[in-house]
């Protein structure tokens, strides 16, 4: 399947009627992919990375899941947002893979073997991506393994696809991690360059443009990683009896008298995430508010009530680093809030009609 | 049977012009020795002929087609211009076995050319314990990989020792004998020659010069090494006869620039004179390739 990348579709064509002999060009690139994982394996840079994605991922699991108490709601909320933790590792594997060619002069001789420029490339992007999949997936399939002896009490178990994605899809996130990477190395061809662009992005550039004011939000959902954390992170709940589903397929889970928590209201979220567990309120909303006191809305400060970790990117914690999630509302009661989102709980997805309708 | 073509060849970059209008023609079956000054445009023409650079003009063929046109490239033409195209980190047989896979040549090669380059026992080390000249063996076998019909070489001999130099040249002269062509690069003008039998001299990216080794170099004058008896009485016959006379410090012999043994051993006879010594010295091949680039420049001046 990886060799008909960078062929054409006739090609590719002809290579799947299995009749008909590979071309010449399908030949070639099988070739290159060859030389490529030759070239990926015989080098220590790699392997040093791959053991530091499995020894994070695995220490951490078993760390977060050495935790987990038999009373929390969900251990998969606790563990399945580490596996984005060691993508800034994965993408220092890629660049390197990518800039090393630039920086010792072997891309030209892979050039001399193969007188094409993107073929090369472009079987480098599918190797890394190959070779990351892998790496996530022993990675995850270890911790999870681990996590399930540190944890014996929790219900770890594959259940369901929402518990799969968040352990192999690790693999999907690292191979995409991977070949953003290398496309940066290819673009910058110098390793210091290609590394500090990337690590800026994960660490800064990302939190910043999501965190910025009024456009953050908009932004957020295209970022990247953000999408790829979102993509592991198990979040349904726990059945509950305070949780019931509307017809929109929001899920509303709504606290005993003093707050309100809610799905989220873009459709882009509402199938990844919801509050685990019992949405008991953010221990940082302090005591119950009186009548008149400002409250805080919040669908999604629900992070510390699993009992989990906290991921470092995508997920939020708390109201001054989501703005999107929350909204503070002054004099007014947080029952007659309460009523007010069940009265327009179909609408919920336009955060600006609640609030308008708040005014 | 596979002939270089360069036609018109020229590259600029900006305002300096690397290679300028090179037309020349890099036939089987001998080996040719590709020699100008550092900054001559030798690398450049070479980058060109393997498809690194592209030509601002001109073309540069191999058997009729450029390099990007080639098949399988590395199993037509064989190439070493950079010994430090390598991964440090990387063994020497794992180099050449990706380079192999890229290239679509069987994996045996890899221990064959290990073998005859004497890699062989280094073979699983990285490469950034080779010295020089271990590199530039294994470049070397690199470019041997595919058992190609053209050998591209750029100053392969920089960094070996002289065994290895030997070996360089008496494998490049098999090379040639078995139908192969053969172009080496050099400033080392005496290695060239011991190797090449024909030349192709180029200077500021232009062309010098090109035929068999002996013409290029042997049209030029040549040094008399004579010893006389009489060394006094047979000086001033030779500058009677029009000839410049220079003294060796220290010794009884004389040289005697731009004349022949013949005319030498006439004048001596001539006057009766008996002589001791009487030798062609050739004119050192340093020496005539300063004649031929300065020439050039005179050309180019006027």
């Amino acid at each position: 399947m990886t060799a008909v990348i960078g062929v054409t579709p006739g090609d590719a064509q002809r290579m799947a009627s299995a009749s008909a002999p590979p071309t010449g060009r399908v030949r070639r690139f099988v070739r290159l992919l060859a030389a490529e994982r030759i070239k990926l394996l015989s080098t220590r840079s790699p392997w040093w990375c791959g053991a530091i994605v499995v020894a994070l991922l695995v220490g951490l699991t078993a760390l977060a899941a050495w935790f987990i108490e038999p009373g929390d709601g969900s251990p998969w909320w606790s563990i399945s947002g580490i596996g984005t933790l060691p993508t800034a590792v994965v993408a220092v594997l890629g660049a390197l893979a990518a800039t090393g060619e630039y920086r010792t002069g072997t891309v030209r001789t892979t050039f001399l073997a193969t007188p094409g420029r993107v073929c090369p490339l472009v079987a480098k992007a599918v190797v890394l991506a190959v070779a990351a999949a892998v790496l996530g997936w022993i990675a995850s399939f270890a911790a999870w393994g681990l996590a399930r002896v540190v944890a014996p009490q929790a219900d770890l178990a594959l259940a369901g696809s929402a518990q799969w994605r968040a352990v192999a899809g690790v693999g999907a996130v690292y191979a995409v991690v991977a070949v953003l990477a290398v496309a940066v190395g290819i673009a910058l061809r110098h390793t210091g360059g290609a590394i500090t662009l990337l690590m800026a992005w994960i660490f800064a550039g990302e939190p910043v443009l999501a965190t910025l004011p009024r456009v953050g939000t908009d932004i957020a959902i295209w970022l990247p990683m953000r999408n790829l954390t979102r993509f592991l992170v198990v979040g349904v709940a726990e059945p509950d009896p305070r949780v019931r589903s509307s017809a929109s397929g929001s899920t509303s889970v709504r606290g005993p008298r003093w707050g309100v928590r809610r799905r989220s209201r873009s459709s882009f979220w509402r199938s990844r995430s919801g509050c685990p567990g019992g949405a008991t309120p953010d221990h940082r909303s302090g005591p119950l508010p009186d009548r008149g006191t400002p409250i805080t809305l919040c669908d999604r400060r629900c992070s510390r009530s699993g009992g989990g970790v906290t991921p470092p990117f995508g997920r939020p914690t708390g109201a001054d680093e989501d703005p999107y999630r929350n909204a503070r509302v002054g004099r007014i009661t947080s029952s007659q809030v309460g009523k007010m989102t069940d009265d327009h709980a179909p609408h919920w997805a336009e955060r600006e009609d609640f609030l308008t309708h708040l005014e | 049977m596979t002939t270089i073509e360069l036609t018109g060849l020229t590259k600029r970059f900006g305002e300096k012009l690397a290679v300028d209008g090179l037309t020349a023609t890099v036939r089987p079956g001998a080996v040719t020795g590709f020699l100008g000054p550092n900054g001559s445009g030798k690398t450049t023409t070479m980058r060109m002929l393997l498809g690194l650079d592209a030509p601002t003009a001109g073309t540069a063929r191999i058997g009729g087609r450029t390099y990007a046109e080639l098949t399988d490239p590395m199993r037509t033409v064989g190439a070493l211009l950079d010994p430090s195209w390598m991964h440090p980190n990387r063994s020497a047989r794992a180099h050449l076995r990706w380079t192999a896979a890229a290239a679509g040549i069987p994996c045996a090669r890899v221990d064959a050319v290990l073998e005859l380059v004497g890699l062989a026992p280094v073979a699983g080390k990285p490469v950034r314990m080779f010295s020089l000249g271990m590199r530039q063996r294994l470049a070397l076998a690199g470019a041997l990989l595919g058992e190609p019909e053209v050998l591209v070489l750029d100053e392969p001999a920089n960094g070996l020792d002289p065994a290895g130099i030997v070996w360089l040249r008496g494998h490049l002269q098999r090379q040639a004998a078995e139908g192969r062509t053969v172009l080496v690069s050099s400033h080392l003008l005496a290695e060239t020659a011991l190797t090449a039998t024909e030349l192709l001299v180029i200077g500021n990216g232009r062309l010098l010069a090109q035929g068999p080794t002996a013409e290029v170099l042997g049209g030029r004058a040549r040094t008399v090494r004579v010893q006389a008896a009489a060394p006094e009485a047979f000086t001033a016959a030779l500058r009677a006869a029009g000839h410049t006379v220079r003294g060796l410090p220290g010794e009884r012999a004389v040289l005697v620039p731009e004349a022949t043994t013949a005319q030498v051993g006439e004048i001596a006879a001539r006057h009766g004179l008996a002589l001791l010594e009487l030798t062609a010295q050739p004119a050192s091949l340093e020496e005539t390739f300063m004649e031929l680039t300065t020439d050039a420049a005179a050309e180019v001046a006027s």
